[in-house]
């Protein structure tokens, strides 16, 4: 019996010398949501974990877990205190993140201390009121917002600090008004705040397009801009961006993904081969879709290099609002 | 008809053969609930959310599961109280009144049919006012902005210290102890993190099956153990099943009465069925014990019970579903069950989830129906369960419980929070502090926290607006009315007893 | 007696909740109440409502010796199998932990031994085989098997 098991060990313990010889292949895929199921980071995971699947880039699934806890500050923890060297892992992050990073809400560790992967579609703010509100265009909002800073109540489903706020307090910034003196409501998720508008109760509310598609059709609202760089394709493209309208208010939800900090290159570089790869399929391209974003892909170094500059440029945004010191 | 179409297109949804399962499945898991002594619809519930959300049911499936385990518990309920003068839960208190004493005369068989009966019309005229009334109630909720739902609040928590426990004081620490709970983690304003102690597994704040395992299953094992003596109850023996024609009608008007007050209270915020029970069972003994026969076994006085807390279960789904706000103890488990699912209840949930909505209302009408079959025939069988011994009953509640805590977040953490809420929730009950104000204190703490900072955001920090619209006056005059009333039941009694 | 002490306990609680939350700064105030206002206002109230409790307790018993040291005993347990979880794993850490409840609700040993082994298997069967949710092997078994 000893020996049986001495031998077996024995074996196993080649077996795991012999495959990490050999250059990396993915045994058992893992994409960590740093949320409860459900939410955004839930969708993240999916989108690459369904389309790898779908367009056989990857021959087993890739499971989908979950590490709820501080808008994925856990995780963030997790992943570089325990698991720095899990080439096997990546972990769903988002611009809301970032933001969080910016503001040092998650711990000590900083946007260097993780390897940032790619990121494979985005969001886009829009400002949104309620069908039967008297402004029209962006730029009637933002002159009676001028006239009468404190007479209208602007409301969404982040806190102060997150990215909602940030797209309300850049247009208090284009009506000449100091984010401090704007009135903000911080509700809990969209939802409530779509029924916050039209109840009455708040006026303006600053979300996200693709996720308030759902709700366009009702009628009940209208959208009068959209924070892209561009006109969006589909459905709201006879929607003005805020650029055009000649507001310089730009902001992208971008969703994407990081590994832990010990990751090898050769691994990160398989992992950014693999994704270079999946963008240019039809399933990917249809499951981006299917999930409501738009595409916004960057991989590799150059995530790396944006990731970073976004950061940089979220700090000087929160201490400009007097977010941090 | 609108509501009809809506309701049509819920059936489609409840009557596919996985919800029609879950919903059969609830019915039975929630009577066997309901039937094991100090096991009630809260702990019922509480233990199969983590399994029904870990295994990636639908949102409507699991609370077609879920409800189909509260309202089933309300129903077995009924079976150790009857039989054995031990109630289930709070609720249960009044049916051994007149249950107990009809079971000792050998009318138990009877006891329990016309229990199940009333259960049943009680339950079906709820889900009745239900399906009318939470649509209109949705449309008006909107209306509801941040001052009204605080106001509101305060009416809640009004109610519950004026109406639960038998101390005032006591009910309303509890509710304070449930608020300072969910206090704790990230302020969702702010994002300044309170009472964490730099853990990160607290950043969330306290995860609420930990505080509803904590509380009711292991302080209900401490307090087993105080009073646990024999292996087995001894049940008395059980001959006919079934009730007369004659003996059932004799109690219609107790049974639609009461199903009305039943669900009218259960729409308040806060109250639920024990305060349903109670509130019925004294009317009725004032309207109809002319003979004095009440206490001693009148068909009318367990109808009456039995029908109001099971209408009370329906009308509490009302608040919960239109605004987002419990009316039970049990409705605030659910209610955690939407939001571990990121569905915030509130006034859109109507329109924005009508499969939900419309597939829960429907599975209830269905699954009253399965309870009224299961439980009269079959009530000789549930009886049994009355037979499993401790010492498999109490371990396996434990692991389960655990199991579900630790299934959430993958964490033994959290087990430890259950333990040492579990001691303290001991200590609370045998000091007379009840438990249900604690529940829906951490429920509703977000809520009123919340909006009662969101107001003063909107009036720039003016507490005037808590006092601006019709809406916010009369929910003042409601918590004034409700704080008085014990004087004025008094003065009543006092008169009652004079004249 | 005891309710006037547990008074006391829920009074050092609430100065403590209420002081701590004064501690509670931000560095903007963007909201006019701020995240320090609710806690303290609870800790205020929690503390006069004990007081009140503290002033006119309730003539109350403490359970019996036994039914204490049982209480005590069961606490014990849960640690025991909170602490094991991870380190022993599901199996073995429930079976112990199943076993010991089972006696102390007087199961005889052998009904005992029975129920902890069917209750730790059937559960693990059911979460971890059927409805995959892991649980954990153990460590120490982890570690065996390499």
């Amino acid at each position: 019996m000893g020996k049986l098991l001495r031998f077996i060990l024995a074996a196993v313990f080649m077996l795991s010398l012999s495959v990490t010889s050999f250059a990396f292949e993915l045994s058992k895929p893992l994409c960590l949501a740093p949320a409860k199921p459900g939410g955004g980071f839930d969708l993240t995971c999916r989108l690459v974990s369904n389309s790898l699947l779908a367009s056989k880039l990857i021959d087993k699934p890739m499971m989908v877990n979950f590490m709820p806890g501080g808008v994925g500050a856990v995780a963030y923890n997790h992943v570089i205190g325990q698991r720095p060297d899990d080439a096997e892992m990546i972990v769903a992050v988002s611009t809301g993140s970032a933001l969080n990073i910016s503001q040092g809400k998650f711990g000590k560790f900083t946007e260097d201390d993780v390897r940032w992967l790619a990121a494979l579609g985005a969001d886009y703010g829009a400002i949104i009121v309620r069908a039967d509100a008297k402004w029209n265009t962006l730029g009637e909002l933002i002159e009676d917002l001028k006239k009468n800073p404190k007479g209208y109540v602007l409301g969404s489903g982040g806190s102060i600090g997150s990215q909602d706020w940030f797209k309300a307090a850049l247009i208090a910034k284009e009506a000449g008004v100091n984010p401090k003196d704007m009135r903000y409501v911080a509700f809990e998720g969209g939802g409530e705040a779509l029924a916050a508008l039209l109840g009455g109760h708040i006026q303006i509310y600053p979300g996200d397009i693709a996720e308030f598609s759902g709700q366009y059709d009702s009628g009940k609202y209208k959208v009068l801009a959209v924070l892209s760089e561009e006109r969006l394709p589909g459905k709201f493209s006879n929607i003005p961006t805020a650029k055009e309208q000649g507001y310089d208010v730009v902001w992208t939800t971008w969703r994407g993904y990081y590994m832990g900090p010990k990751v090898t290159d050769e691994q990160y570089n398989y992992w950014v081969d693999l994704l270079n790869r999946l963008v240019k399929t039809d399933e990917f391209k249809k499951e981006r879709e299917a999930r409501g974003l738009y595409p916004f892909t960057k991989i590799g170094k150059e995530f790396d290099d944006f990731v970073k500059k976004d950061v940089k440029r979220f700090k000087e945004l929160a201490k400009e609002a007097g977010l941090i010191k | 008809m609108e509501v009809l179409s809506l309701l049509y297109n819920g059936f489609t949804v409840a009557l596919t053969a996985m919800n029609l399962g879950l919903a059969l499945l609830g019915a039975l898991l929630g009577t066997l609930f309901g039937a094991l002594p100090g096991l009630g619809p809260i702990n019922g519930v509480a233990l199969l959310l983590p399994i029904a959300y870990t295994i990636g049911l639908p949102p409507e499936s699991s609370l077609i599961l879920l409800a189909g385990i509260y309202y089933g518990a309300e129903y077995g309920g009924r079976i150790s109280s009857i039989l054995l003068n031990v109630p289930g839960d709070a609720g249960a208190v009044f049916t051994t009144l007149e249950g107990f004493p009809l079971s000792q005369k050998g009318l138990g068989g009877p006891a329990l049919a016309l229990s199940g009966l009333s259960s049943f019309i009680g339950s079906t005229l709820a889900v009745v006012g239900l399906t009318f009334f939470g649509p209109l109630m949705s449309k008006f909720a909107i209306s509801f902005g941040p001052p009204e739902y605080f106001v509101l609040m305060v009416f809640a928590f009004s109610t519950i210290t004026v109406l639960m426990g038998k101390r005032p004081v006591k009910s309303l620490i509890s509710v304070v102890i449930g608020l300072i709970l969910a206090v704790v983690g990230v302020d969702s304003t702010t994002g300044v993190l309170r009472y964490t102690f730099n853990e990160p597994e607290l950043y969330d704040g306290f995860e609420f099956l930990t505080v509803v395992v904590g509380f009711f299953a292991v302080s209900e094992v401490l307090l087993m153990l105080e009073h646990y003596n024999s292996d087995t109850f001894h049940l008395p023996k059980i001959e006919r099943v079934y009730i007369s024609l004659k003996e059932f009608l004799m109690c219609k008007w107790a049974i639609l009465r009461s199903a009305v007050i039943g669900f009218v209270i259960g729409v308040l915020p806060g109250t639920g069925a024990s305060i349903a029970s109670a509130v019925s069972y004294t009317l009725e003994k004032k309207l109809s014990d002319k003979e004095g026969t009440f206490g001693n076994g009148d068909y009318r006085g367990l109808a009456a019970p039995e029908s109001a807390n099971n209408a009370s279960a329906g009308g509490a789904l009302v608040p919960m579903l239109t605004l987002g706000i419990p009316g039970s103890g049990t409705t605030a488990v659910l209610l955690g069950a939407l939001m571990l699912y990121n569905i915030n209840p509130g006034p859109m949930l109507f329109t924005e989830q009508p499969k939900l909505v419309w597939g829960l209302i429907a599975s209830m009408y269905i699954g009253n129906i399965m309870l009224l079959v299961i439980n009269l025939p079959l009530v000789k069988v549930f009886t049994k369960i009355l037979q499993i011994p401790y010492w498999i009953l109490v371990p396996s509640v434990v692991v389960l419980a655990f199991v579900g805590v630790y299934s959430v977040n993958l964490s033994t953490y959290s087990l430890m929070i259950a333990i040492i809420l579990g001691v303290l929730g001991y200590i609370l009950r045998k000091l007379n502090y009840s438990m249900a104000p604690i529940i829906l204190g951490f429920v509703l703490g977000e809520i009123m926290e919340d909006n009662l900072r969101r107001a003063l955001s909107m009036s720039g920090g003016e507490f005037g607006i808590f006092f601006e619209g019709r809406i916010n006056i009369v929910l003042w005059i409601l918590v004034a009315a409700m704080l008085f009333m014990p004087i004025i039941i008094k003065i009543i009694k006092k008169k009652y007893f004079k004249s | 007696m005891i309710d006037r002490i547990f008074a006391l306990f829920l009074m050092a609680l609430a100065a403590f909740i209420g002081g701590y939350g004064l501690t509670f700064d931000v560095p903007f105030s963007y909201d006019p109440l701020g995240p320090k206002a609710f806690p303290v206002a609870l800790g205020a109230l929690l503390f006069v409502l004990s007081f009140i409790v503290f002033l006119k307790p309730a003539d109350i018993k403490a359970g019996s010796k036994s039914s204490i040291l049982r209480g005590i005993f069961f606490i014990g347990i849960l640690v025991f199998y909170q602490l094991s979880f991870n380190l022993l794993g599901f199996l073995v850490s429930t079976t112990i932990t199943v076993y010991f409840i089972a006696k102390l609700f007087k199961g005889r040993t052998l009904q005992s031994i029975i129920t902890a082994v069917c209750i730790s298997f059937s559960v693990y069967v059911i979460f971890d085989v059927i409805l995959k949710i892991p649980l954990p092997l153990g460590k120490i078994i982890e570690k065996m098997v390499g």
